[in-house]
């Protein structure tokens, strides 16, 4: 009997070792092998698919690296390989965060970051300055609003991105940058020297408007010290008021977003334990984001939301759920579109994944979800405003929330004066 | 049994449990990428020998696979689709001219345009890397690092990839508007490639209206002209697609040349070459393609001269070419690809050749480029060949080109011809371009 007994256990041994071997690329992440993969076992042949996709990834990436006449740094191809995969779900905010970019995104929606306090735009000829933060170490050496960077360190950055030139003006905490402006109007370039440091960035700016007797709130960003900044400034402007505020005009315009939960607490001061968006989730599952209850502020006066085609996200949840609770009235352009909640999952390499998990829907039910076409223009999607107002593109002077040049803002203020 | 004999047993059971265990993974490589069998080594199986901080590719690609499925808001049921994407985000980023991903309907037309099936306006176009301003081989498309032009000035090199025809086919549309080799295009249908010279001339009024001698309306006219363009921009490959696909209605193209400019409405419409015409000792569309060297050795058959056209000859493949040059070259080496590289220059050479070849001449232009021009070079490096007709359009690059099972495909440059192994960055023709993101509206913190 033994005899019999110890073979038959020896070789099924053997198969049950074979199968494990057959699984493993399954049984290390802790999951079964597909029933895909088991018929294949049997029939020894792939199951209709030519090529496994781990497979054409590592051909077309061990031809690269190899064949490619330049040299390769590796990790990079790796990150332009998942960069790509995943940009073909053709949802552009499911993306890929190398681990500089993954930090920075970190920083960004913490509310603080090293660099030298500015806020920078595309430009022919480097980066424009969009706005020069009035606490950070440029605005100390004279970087103004308007000003254009041509140069980082003496090194040209005509052509580059915005985002190249961010990388090369960021840096070490402490250390010195040497940035060549120029301005507007003035022919000779300047050069100024500003040192790296920690800006907690101002997201909120308060302006008292007085002929008007209206506070103007500009957002630039949903941060996490945004609600904190966005108190402090209506407790002032309402402060300022010497009969109360007559109006207020909230300026999101070029607003990108940011936190879902920083929106909902600071719609908590307009409206008590109302849902603020409903989110749908991949198996179906809803989720509601709703408002605090007992932060509500005592107002009485109207509220006008400027926005424009740079509003998305967390800036339109919060202009939309305004406007559906009749509580604001939005003026400007229509608003980006973006109907999409991303989550980020950090990688082991430090690296990021942001991932769209759920779209969301306002409370009045509405998607505005952004639909271009196969240029990526814009079709339809976002905010419409109730009041449509532009701004002259050509035309240089317009100051933005200058009362004098700013058509969008005075648009608002007559949608204010006109319910006095 | 004695103790050996036990030792022994229980050795020998391990071990054929550890091969069972590897052979259950080959086993499945093997069953899962048949072609691919010996591309693949054991390093899903093995702990990955790097250290944690840094994922292997392929176990990044899978993890990333499963990290999508699980949590993207829609169902991902196609994992080729996926891989196709990272495959397109590697080619991209090299950001070379010639190394180019195409999407199904991209290499299609690629490849019919390869055996000679034409669509849109007739021509042939590719990217190139061109400064008004600065020299066109720098190394570095953007201002270079030890270069003393840290301020924008009109002089200052600025670069910005072009389209530009590589070839007319004869008869069709843009053939008949006059389009020729060479023309670069700057609008299609309403829209603009930005190009260098729109922002030199930018950047001049900037400097012209700083030192007053250039008006404000002036300047916001020209202010105005740009963003219009910035805004109503196309990228050079699209527009491509554009000219080279459909067979209905017309597009509006401007195109430039030496400095002037022209406007024509151009038909689309299918045109066919018949690939490898011979007629008495002449050999007209001989297409670097599948099939060509059978033709091309039962042409030259017995022959004692032979005269080969290669113009409109710019998209061949370089595997093919060699099969060409070995029916009627005798052996030799012919020639290198070299790379930029540390690896050694590869040899271009024939085995058994062809050691009764005839005489060959050779007809080219500047549309006679890529395999067609190495192919007439290599000819030339021995003396075997005379070629009649001017300039060759100096693209030197050996191209291989791959198909993906989606039905997409990516050309990758693996290298230069060059005559001698040791000329190696001596025919350096190109660089690599810099991405100019004109199209996404970008912004951000410093």
């Amino acid at each position: 009997m033994k005899r019999i007994v110890r073979p038959i256990f020896f070789v099924l041994t053997l198969v049950v070792c074979f199968g494990v071997g057959y699984s493993w690329r399954n049984l290390r992440s802790g999951e079964l092998p597909t029933a895909d993969a088991m018929k294949a076992l049997v029939s020894g042949q792939p199951d209709g698919k030519p090529m496994a996709a781990d497979d054409i990834f590592k051909l077309a990436y061990n031809r690269v690296e190899t064949d490619y006449y330049k040299a390769v740094v590796p990790k990079q191809l790796k990150y332009a390989g998942i960069e790509g995969m995943m940009s073909s779900l053709g949802d552009p905010h499911t993306l890929f965060l190398p681990p500089v970019a993954a930090k920075e995104f970190d920083n960004d929606t913490q509310g603080n970051f090293v660099g030298v306090g500015a806020r920078l735009g595309k430009d022919p000829l480097g980066a424009k300055v969009t706005s020069s933060f009035e606490d950070g170490p440029a605005y100390a050496q004279g970087l103004r609003i308007g000003d254009t960077i041509t140069a980082v360190n003496n090194k040209s950055v005509v052509g580059m991105t915005v985002d190249d030139i961010i990388s090369l003006i960021r840096g070490q905490e402490g250390t010195i940058v040497n940035l060549t402006l120029i301005k507007p109007n003035v022919e000779k370039r300047k050069v100024i020297a500003v040192r790296r440091s920690t800006i907690i960035m101002p997201t909120v700016d308060g302006q008292y408007l007085k002929d008007s007797g209206v506070g103007l709130l500009t957002v630039t960003q949903f941060s996490e010290p945004t609600t904190h900044q966005f108190d402090n400034a209506l407790d002032k402007l309402e402060k300022d008021a010497p009969n109360g505020l007559k109006g207020l005009v909230i300026d999101l315009r070029g607003n990108p977003g940011g936190l879902l939960e920083t929106a909902a607490d600071m719609l908590s001061r307009f409206a008590d334990d109302k849902i603020v968006v409903k989110m749908k989730m991949r198996d179906g599952k809803e989720e509601y984001a709703k408002t605090l209850s007992g932060l509500k502020r005592d107002i009485s006066y109207p509220i006008v939301i400027l926005m424009n085609e740079d509003s998305a996200s967390a800036a339109e949840i919060f202009a939309g759920v305004l406007h559906d609770y009749g509580l604001a009235t939005l003026v400007g352009d229509h608003s980006y579109g973006k109907a999409s909640v991303q989550n980020i999952f950090k990688l082991r390499d430090g690296s990021s994944a942001k991932i769209t998990i759920a779209r969301y829907f306002l409370p009045s039910g509405r998607d505005i979800g952004r639909k271009v076409n196969d240029d990526g223009v814009y079709i339809s999607g976002g905010l419409d405003p109730d009041v449509k107002a532009g701004l002259d593109p050509d035309d240089t002077t317009i100051a933005l929330d200058d009362v004098k040049t700013d058509t969008q803002l005075q648009a608002a203020l007559k949608v204010i004066h006109d319910k006095q | 049994m004695s103790d050996y004999k036990k030792s022994v047993t229980s050795a020998v059971g391990v071990l054929a449990a550890v091969f069972a265990v590897l052979g259950g993974n080959v086993w499945r490589n093997h069953v899962e990428s048949p072609a691919g069998a010996n591309s693949f080594t054991l390093d899903n199986l093995l702990a990955s020998k790097n250290a944690d901080s840094d994922v292997g590719e392929v176990d990044f690609f899978h993890e990333m696979t499963k990290l999508l499925k699980r949590e993207y808001v829609d169902p991902i049921s196609d994992d080729q689709k996926l891989a196709a994407g990272a495959v397109r985000g590697m080619i991209g980023s090299l950001g070379d001219p010639d190394s180019l991903y195409f999407d199904k309907d991209q290499f299609k037309t690629f490849n019919n345009a390869r055996n000679g099936n034409y669509e849109g306006v007739g021509a042939e176009f590719a990217l190139r890397i061109s400064s008004p301003t600065g020299p066109n081989n720098r190394a570095g498309i953007l201002p270079g690092p030890n270069e003393a032009d840290a301020a924008p000035s009109p002089e200052a090199p600025i670069t910005v990839p072009e389209l530009v025809v590589t070839a007319v086919i004869p008869g069709g549309s843009a053939d008949k508007a006059g389009v020729r080799t060479g023309d670069v295009v700057s609008y299609v249908d309403n829209r603009w490639i930005v190009d260098s010279e729109a922002i030199v001339r930018f950047r001049t009024a900037q400097k012209a209206v700083a030192a007053n001698k250039m008006s404000h309306t002036d300047y916001a006219a020209l202010h105005k002209d740009l963003r219009v363009r910035f805004d109503t921009s196309i990228l050079p490959l699209r527009a491509r697609d554009i000219l080279q696909t459909g067979d209905k209605g017309s597009i509006d193209v401007v195109w430039k040349r030496a400095g002037e400019t022209r406007h024509t409405v151009l038909p689309r419409a299918k045109i066919a070459e018949q690939p490898f015409q011979l007629s008495g000792n002449e050999v007209r569309k001989l297409y670097f393609t599948d099939g060509a060297s059978e033709k091309l050795s039962e042409a030259a058959a017995g022959k004692k001269i032979l005269t080969i056209d290669l113009r409109n000859n710019v998209n061949g493949d370089f595997q093919e070419m060699r099969r060409c040059l070995a029916v009627i070259a005798p052996a030799g080496e012919y020639g290198f690809v070299t790379a930029d590289k540390e690896k050694k220059p590869q040899a271009i050479s024939v085995g058994k050749g062809n050691s009764s070849a005839p005489k060959i001449t050779l007809i080219v232009d500047k549309s006679t480029g890529g395999v067609a021009e190495i192919f007439a070079l290599a000819l030339k490096s021995k003396g075997l060949a005379k070629i009649n007709g001017g300039d060759m359009s100096s693209d030197k690059n050996v191209i291989e080109v791959f198909s993906l099972p989606d039905g997409s495909g990516y050309s990758l440059v693996n290298g230069r011809y060059t005559q001698t192994a040791a000329a190696k960055h001596a025919t350096a023709s190109r660089s690599k371009r810099h991405a100019v993101a004109l199209l996404i509206p970008t912004g951000g913190l410093a």
